[in-house]
């Protein structure tokens, strides 16, 4: 088994946002009122969730939204490893990330190895985010996984998640950045992404909605 | 890189496809043979590269699991679904019930009813 994380470093975020996969919204929201179920204390980003991160240079806001950003073995492999010895730019930075502690790389614990063994993942998923799913669950944190598959697996499994632009608003709420610092963020993901017009334009909206909501609350107070 | 041999049997070529063959050894100064070899690598690994691309735009597999299965690094899969405009299924209602879960987690009750709110007006 893994060492727990720094058990000063928890945080309680009260309900677990199990959104689903399928996408309906009474099961979405049947999701949302699922009962607080645990402290959760950082996240754990898959392979091309920090490579975008890198990409978009958010990983710096990732972390002060989170707390903290691990990494395992598995996505550091994929990601800086064969990255660097493919040449790739980005594996350097995010290895510069890791050296200067703004990531940290978890090595899967005994117990995880097993589970990840016996949790009959489906063949959908990478190596990498099977590892994060089930290194979540272990360290009780958010995994960030954008992908609908590896959502779907997360939730089955009972893994608590987020994934990046949900991440953004968050920073966004928190005020950890301004709906400027928000909406330029977001741009850049978008980009890197290639992001769909259509999500692009209701997260745009979503944040000036949440803007606009709490100049009212202030207003209002 | 260990090889072997493939056996092709008495394999039929459009005569334009052999021209091109001899074009391209020509102007790299080398075999047919080679030229062949050179094609055969390159399309299979492409080949590779489209058909689990495709995967993941049809939701069939993560980018990750797309990438192990074409034997290249993420980074090149990214860069090939950005490149090709690939982008896979998803929807907007799961997007905003996300953002409402994270809202209800950071106790902004209200906040996440109507983002909630404008996902059942749009349905």
């Amino acid at each position: 088994m893994a060492a727990k994380l720094d058990a000063s470093a928890l945080i309680y975020l009260g309900k677990a946002d199990v959104s689903s996969q399928f996408s309906g919204a009474l099961l979405a929201v049947a999701g949302l009122l699922t009962e607080p179920r645990r402290a959760r204390s950082e996240t754990g980003p898959s392979c091309p969730q920090i490579i975008e991160k890198i990409q978009a240079d958010l990983m710096a806001l990732a972390a002060r939204v989170c707390g903290g950003l691990f990494i395992t073995t598995g996505v550091y492999n994929e990601a800086v490893v064969r990255g660097r010895a493919a040449g790739h730019r980005d594996a350097e930075r995010i290895g510069k990330a890791v050296e200067g502690e703004l990531v940290q790389i978890v090595p899967l614990g005994e117990a995880s190895c097993q589970y990840l063994e016996q949790a009959g993942f489906p063949a959908a998923l990478g190596d990498g985010e099977r590892e994060t799913i089930v290194e979540a669950l272990a360290q009780n944190c958010l995994a960030v996984l954008d992908d609908v598959r590896a959502r779907s697996a997360a939730v089955i499994l009972g893994a608590a998640l987020c994934r990046t632009e949900t991440l953004l608003v968050e920073a966004l709420v928190r005020h950890l950045a301004t709906l400027t610092e928000f909406e330029t963020a977001l741009l850049r993901l978008a980009q890197v992404r290639g992001m769909k017009p259509d999500d692009l334009a209701e997260l745009l909206r979503l944040g000036r909605l949440i803007e606009e909501t709490r100049n009212y609350d202030s207003t209002d107070a | 890189m260990t090889v072997q041999t493939l056996d092709l049997g008495r394999l039929k070529v459009e005569t334009e496809t052999v021209h091109t063959l001899d074009l391209l050894a020509q102007w790299q100064s080398i075999s047919r043979v080679q030229v062949i070899q050179q094609l055969l690598r390159e399309g299979a690994r492409q080949a590779r590269v489209e058909h689990t691309a495709g995967l993941y735009g049809r939701g069939e597999v993560t980018l990750e699991r797309a990438a192990e299965m074409a034997g290249v690094t993420i980074y090149d899969m990214m860069a090939y679904v950005r490149s090709h405009g690939i982008t896979p299924p998803g929807d907007l209602a799961e997007l905003r019930a996300d953002v409402a879960g994270m809202l209800l987690r950071l106790g902004h009750g209200a906040l996440a009813e109507q983002v909630l709110r404008s996902l059942s007006a749009v349905n």
